[in-house]
């Protein structure tokens, strides 16, 4: 980010490309709605763009772009309260996104979808701010105080919004271990 | 038998890796390149800007570049010793043509 500040146009499509996909999955699944989840995903990036030049360094960059995110996220959220999360076309293009091994049998597939999309569901029906911890974690791979940092939480609310996330989601996901 | 955390983690990040539209890659891309050029002719017109205000406050508040206040209370009649001599001079000064000008008092004494 620091070479973007300074002109090098190599750098910013070097961050691009690593943190697209996580952006864009995490905006999925916290908005729900894939239209929704494609405008706070170039909001996000134009937001990196524009403040470039005030951007210095504390924190990881991973920890300020999905903390931008968030925030964007977070007022689609307040503006359109829930929306129907994945639609039978974004679950159909979730699944036609699944690269499949060569040795895996149709089978196996099929079963690795269902979960897949069960465990989709599962997150779906998370409370906002216990999914948005819980992505993330998944996402990012942020500790709690710099998860609690993006969302304005007091660390410790963090932390069971986290537990109660992982409760749920493993609850959810009981009938297909 | 309830799935592990990490397993839960695992198959999250397994599963689908949603691609942004070409479009919208290629607009983010743009946006981020003519940004950064738009920018410049910007940056050297606020620096400007900055530089001819600094200039003039500069001029405005440093000693030296104004003269005294006009002060119409000003009531002195009597300039001394250097009236007299100005009368004294101009009432021996006798203009006359010379090859330098007219008035000119060259070689006079």
């Amino acid at each position: 980010m620091l070479s973007y500040r300074e002109g090098d146009d190599a750098a910013f499509r070097a961050l691009y490309s690593r943190y697209r996909v996580p952006l864009l999955r995490f905006s999925r699944h916290l908005v729900g709605h894939a239209g929704d989840a494609e405008e706070v995903f170039q909001e996000t990036w134009i937001a990196v763009i524009d403040s470039r030049r005030r951007y210095s360094v504390q924190a990881r960059f991973s920890t300020w772009l999905f903390a931008i995110a968030h925030r964007r996220a977070a007022d689609r959220h307040r503006q359109h309260g829930r929306r129907p999360l994945h639609t039978g076309e974004d679950a159909a293009a979730l699944v036609a996104a699944q690269a499949a091994p060569a040795s895996q049998q149709p089978a196996e597939l099929a079963l690795d979808d269902a979960r897949q999309l069960a465990l989709n569901a599962a997150i779906a029906r998370l409370p906002f701010e216990q999914r948005e911890v819980f992505l993330l974690r998944a996402e990012t791979g942020l500790g709690v105080r710099e998860i609690a940092r993006i969302t304005g939480s007091l660390a410790e609310t963090t932390k069971s919004r986290l537990r109660y996330a992982l409760r749920e989601l493993r609850k959810a996901m009981a009938p297909w271990s | 038998m309830v799935m592990k955390r990490s397993r839960i983690t695992d198959l999250y990040r397994s599963g689908s890796q949603p691609l942004p539209a070409a479009t919208t890659d290629a607009g983010i891309l743009a946006a981020a390149r003519t940004h950064r050029e738009s920018r410049s002719p910007l940056r050297f017109a606020v620096a400007a800007a900055a530089v001819l205000v600094a200039v003039f406050i500069a001029r405005w508040y440093l000693p030296g570049e104004h003269g005294p206040a006009i002060s119409n209370d000003d009531s002195t009649t009597d300039f001394g010793i250097q009236e007299g001599q100005a009368h004294s001079w101009l009432g021996s000064y006798q203009p006359s043509l010379t090859v330098t000008g007219p008035g000119s008092q060259e070689g006079k004494s």
